[in-house]
């Protein structure tokens, strides 16, 4: 079912197709309008409309059922038929283009019997329960039976039907029961008027192709895969299915719970990087369903499980609503009012500011908060602790890309906007897992591979894209963990000795001096795939081929993930790909670019918004006088002109006895970050940790202060995505705790005794606007207006930025830099002989705390080691036993999968469960530059076991302990069951 | 095992320290860059990224010997230290 309050246009809006490169360029075909008549009235629509959409777009609505503005049209219902002048019979006006000077009748006695002649059809097979129906108030079918004036069915239900269970007291064959099994939709059978809407959904818009319609004629019905209940099925319950269907067949279980929504406002999803743009349809504070919104210029009306359904976890009964503190981390906890609280740490992180110094306490921002509560944890940071001593979870994940994009074209962010990849002619994706990490991106980027694109994928996995259906990946490039740079460098060899650079380009756009350097240096015969292969595991004649295909197939399009930039070497990965890209001319223009795709909703943002410890907002290095006095003169106080420290450097100097004071919003360093015994010691050896978030998470039980954060449900805002787009958060509902957390970090402002007085995050996105050249056009009034804005916004690009450095790089000239393979000091010996990689998966988001308390747990309850038949069955390991996995760092136990997706030496895990434990084993190495964990590289042993890890049972000792002192605290802490 | 991987607070900094300024020193060291060469990068780098606690305290390892730094890495301390030296004279 559709949002409430959209109009369904009926099909489409006309796109123009694009070939190659020579095409990519050329305008739109959508600035071409036609005039026609229609029903007496001259309009104008863009050429390629259909005859429904054209009328609809005047307010002539044309009754109508197969067709939606979701889908292509279909025309296999018949009853948005109209007549032309001029042509023969009664055409569909779905799939009928309107032509120059066309005169269309929607209503006559003709047509008026013809619909009534197709609903009559319907209506006879088709239960008429409505007043008791789900969709009730919002069901296609019924609107069309009472738009063609139906007044009777003369076929009765006494022959065969799909409605009753039972058919004169027999068992009826037509007959399927209701299928439950997704926790989050139903499907009804005997409501299906088999328009195949559903299935069109799943295969244009999803890309899953899970549902087909099997046999003909009346005997036709939907079914998941091979006639499998939906959860059996290969459904990834994206939804898509369940907004395309026009009846109750489909439908959303809090829709049958709660009925109707009443009103719905525009928000953005809290999960991940995509952002996708949503509906909060609202029965008063409630939120009935999340719809995305048509309009949404991420997602264009796509979801994925989490965003539309895994929203539960805002009303958990975990959720903690009462400030709570106490003395030491093995007290009870105890309920205090918010003054006692906000006092409380003001006081603790003072004191200890007097007896260790100014640089001995700090804050983690959050990727998960607004822009406008990321900037104010900064602010509070430099200017009311007086130090630069701020971090934020992007320094675990992109970091890298920060640094190394900066370098080589001048920005810390993607080149471009996710439609771009509409023309794209070869996709390059280098570890990510789109269909898993970004799955409404996947499912773009799908759409244009199952329209020809080729496909390039470097991963030492075998991930869901480079077989899935109707796409293979022409090269799958399967690396050793640890080798990308050899990689890259390989690929280089290939362009530069086999003259595929664009010379034009780089002598237009790049500096010559470091080009030249860079050249040689990939030429040189180290760095010749043949000579690589044996770092990389790649066959040489594969890297060959890809490297050719890159250069020279038109529009190439790097996309990356957190594979490339969480090792030892994630910097010089990143720039070996921005050289690549400058190399053959692929940036600057739509279908090409480095696009990285970020983790969580507003890593972007939070890297934006100031959150690394060398830089203000606007990626400005706090050593910049003229900076510094800008920020100085706006919050009036004396900044710091050194870094302070980054979150890794905070827990080694927490054990040297030098950083002693942590305000942590919103994230879950003791689960996320590498070496947990490593991070709960410097933990354990702070003075006063102050956690702000919904849930008693794993850093929460070594805190002394609880502050009960919100949900994004409860507050405004902006979050930024992958694509540098502002889109806004809005409220629903009020904060279930009292406060947003923009407030709470204001009142810990003030208490420090520095002054801020926002009355709205608006005010703080204008104080934004006000230091941020990139970001001086954009405000919530302007971000209202475009519905969404990407940085950078200014005068020179009042409307935002789709695509950068176009005719020039935002640095000036491209820069190369030599990016010299070095092997990570992570190495297999005898000792530790497998490498251990880490990713996530679809169901699951990251330290699961939202989804491992919602139905997603149903997909995926556990984390398992991925292990290869032949490593497994060296070690005497079968499908579903227990494996312990020890590193140098630590070891845990997991049960293990056995199968080929991962290669032989090559274990992987996700780490979406705390007892799991994948980062105790995980080591401190790091990116050299950004100090950027190596998660992906993790030399192990794994062994058949019979028990949990030493760690595990003290993981749970202290977490039962924890929860202990949590329930003293009472049970009005808690949100209501 | 991993309370070995720090022998009590501070005994580990250090040696983490090293690590870190060689893997910068590695980069920088690029393209057969002689070790003179690659040190202002590692020093700009050590200035622009790392906290002034962990420049002094690896400055301090320095003098005492230095043991496992790279020759890009010593070399980039002693630029370090001059600069800084010279920054605080002019203040
Ligand atoms: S929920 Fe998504 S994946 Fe599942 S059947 Fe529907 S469209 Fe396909
Ligand atoms: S389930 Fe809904 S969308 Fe699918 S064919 Fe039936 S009525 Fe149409
Ligand atoms: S793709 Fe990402 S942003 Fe979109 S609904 Fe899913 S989690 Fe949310
Ligand atoms: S709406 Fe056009 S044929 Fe169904």
């Amino acid at each position: 079912m559709r949002s409430i309050v959209e109009q369904d246009l009926g099909t489409p809006a006309p796109k123009f197709r694009n070939v190659g490169r020579t095409t990519t360029t050329a305008p739109a075909a959508a600035n071409k309008t036609v005039m026609l008549t229609i029903d007496g009235r001259e309009v104008e629509v863009a050429e390629g409309s259909s005859v429904l959409r054209a009328a609809a777009l005047n307010g002539i609505h044309i009754p109508k059922l197969c067709a939606t503005e979701q889908l292509d049209a279909f025309g296999s219902c018949r009853l948005c038929l109209v007549q032309i002048e001029g042509m023969k019979g009664y055409p569909a006006s779905c799939t009928t283009p309107v032509a120059a000077g066309m005169k269309v009748s929607t209503q006559n006695d003709k047509l008026a019997a013809l619909r009534r002649g197709v609903m009559e059809l319907y209506i006879s097979d088709h239960p008429l329960d409505c007043l008791t129906c789900p969709a009730n108030g919002h069901c296609e079918l019924q609107d069309m039976a009472g738009a063609v004036g139906l007044r009777e069915v003369r076929y009765g239900y006494d022959g065969a039907n799909h409605v009753y269970a039972k058919q004169q007291g027999e068992d009826n064959a037509l007959f399927v029961g209701k299928d439950e099994s997704n926790p989050y939709f139903t499907f009804d059978a005997s409501k299906c008027i088999v328009c195949s809407r559903c299935v069109r959904a799943c295969d244009e818009q999803q890309g899953t192709l899970a549902l087909t319609i099997q046999s003909r004629g009346f005997a036709s019905k939907v079914a998941a895969s091979q006639d499998e209940t939906f959860m059996q099925s290969e459904c990834v319950s994206c939804g898509a299915c369940v907004q395309a269907c026009p009846t109750a067949t489909l439908s959303e279980k809090t829709l049958i719970d709660k009925g109707q929504a009443e009103h719905s406002r525009i928000t953005t999803c809290a999960y991940c990087g995509v952002g996708c743009s949503f509906r909060a349809e609202m029965k008063g504070e409630e939120v009935v369903r999340m719809v995305p919104n048509q309009d949404g210029h991420a997602n264009h009306g796509h979801s994925c499980v989490k965003g539309r359904f895994a929203i539960g976890y805002a009303t958990h009964s975990d959720r903690i609503m009462k400030p709570m503190i106490r003395a030491k981390i093995s007290d009870p906890w105890r309920e205090v009012s918010w003054e006692e609280a906000i006092a409380y740490a003001a006081s603790e992180f003072k004191r200890i500011q007097a007896k260790y110094g100014v640089d001995s306490i700090g804050g983690i921002t959050s990727s998960r908060c607004t822009n406008e509560e990321t900037y104010l944890v900064q602010k509070l940071v430099r200017a009311a602790f007086g130090n630069n001593n701020v971090d934020t979870c992007a320094r675990v994940c992109h970091s890298p890309t920060g640094y190394g994009l900066k370098q080589t074209l001048g920005e810390s962010a993607g080149t471009q906007n996710f439609d771009s990849v509409m023309h794209a002619d070869v996709i390059v994706v280098i570890g990510a897992n789109p269909t898993d990490g970004h799955p409404v991106f996947a499912s773009q980027m799908k759409r244009r591979l199952r329209q020809g694109a080729r496909l390039i994928v470097a991963d030492p996995r075998r991930i869901d894209l480079v077989r899935t259906p109707h796409i293979a990946a022409d090269h799958h490039l399967q690396l050793r963990p640890g080798t990308n740079v050899a990689l890259i460098n390989s690929l280089a060899h290939v362009v530069v000795t086999e003259g595929l650079v664009d010379e034009a380009f780089v002598r237009a756009r790049c500096e010559s001096a470091s080009f030249e350097q860079w050249r040689e240096f990939v030429a040189d015969a180290h760095n010749s795939p043949e000579q690589m292969e044996a770092v990389t595991g790649v066959p040489a004649v594969e890297v060959r081929a890809a490297a050719r295909l890159y250069a020279t197939g038109g529009n190439g399009a790097i996309y990356y993930g957190l594979g490339v930039t969480e090792h030892s070497q994630g910097s010089t990965m990143v720039m070996g790909i921005a050289n690549l890209a400058m190399a053959t001319g692929n940036i600057g223009r739509e279908g090409v670019g480095v696009n990285p795709l970020r983790g969580q909703n507003n890593v972007q943002g939070s890297c934006d918004m100031g959150s690394f410890p060398h830089e203000f907002p606007g990626y400005r290095h706090v050593s910049d006088d003229a900076t510094r006095l800008l920020f100085e003169n706006a919050w009036q106080v004396t900044l710091q002109n050194e870094p302070g420290l980054r979150i890794p450097n905070m827990f080694e100097a927490a054990l040297d006895r030098e950083f002693l004071g942590l305000y942590v919003e919103g994230e879950d360093i003791a689960q996320s970050d590498p070496n947990t015994q490593h991070v709960t010691a410097a933990l354990s050896a702070m003075e006063c940790v102050v956690v702000q978030d919904l849930f008693l998470n794993e850093t929460a039980k070594f805190a002394h202060v609880f502050l009960p954060g919100s949900s994004f449900l409860e507050k405004d805002g902006t979050f930024t995505n992958a694509e540098r787009r502002i889109s806004r958060v809005r409220k629903v509902m009020h904060p279930k705790s009292g406060y947003a957390d923009w407030e709470i970090t204001q009142l810990l402002a003030n208490a420090m005794g520095y002054a801020m007085n926002y009355a709205h995050p608006s005010e703080i996105m204008d104080e934004i606007a006000r230091l941020t050249p990139t970001f001086a056009g954009v405000s919530f009034a302007r971000i209202d207006e475009l519905g969404s804005i990407q940085w950078p916004c200014n005068d020179a690009h009042p409307d935002g930025t789709p695509t950068m450095h176009i005719d020039e790089f935002v640095r000036g000239k491209g820069r190369f830099l030599v990016t010299e393979y070095v092997p990570t000091r992570e190495k297999v010996n005898a000792k530790f002989p497998l490498i251990l990689t880490t990713g996530r998966i679809l169901s699951q988001y990251n330290v699961g705390a939202q989804t491992r308390r919602t139905f997603n747990n149903q997909w995926h309850d556990e984390d398992r080691v991925e292990i290869h038949p032949h490593d497994a069955e060296e070690r005497g390991i079968a499908d579903g036993d227990w494996v312990g996995i020890a590193s140098r760092a630590g070891d845990t136990v997991l049960r293990a999968q056995v199968t080929e997706r991962v290669q032989p030496g090559v274990v992987y895990t996700t780490f979406h469960f705390p007892e799991s434990g994948a980062n105790v084993i995980t080591t401190e190495n790091s990116d050299w530059a950004t100090n950027c964990p190596e998660y992906k590289v993790t030399a192990v042993q794994c062994t058949r076991v019979s028990q949990p890890s030493d760690w595990q049972k003290r993981f749970r000792a202290f977490s039962d302990l924890q929860q202990d002192l949590l329930n003293k605290a009472g049970a009005d802490v808690f949100a209501a069951k | 095992m991993s309370e070995s991987a720090h022998q009590g607070p501070g005994h580990k900094g250090a040696a983490h320290l090293v690590e870190m300024a060689n893997d910068i020193a590695a980069f920088f060291s690029g393209a057969g860059h002689a070790p003179a060469a690659a040190a202002d990068g590692v020093a700009d780098h050590l200035r622009k990224f790392w906290d002034p606690r962990m420049r002094r305290k690896l400055i301090a390892y320095g003098h005492q010997g230095g043991a496992g730094l790279s020759d890009a890495a010593r070399l980039a301390l002693v630029k370090l230290e001059a600069a800084t030296a010279s920054a605080n004279a002019a203040e």
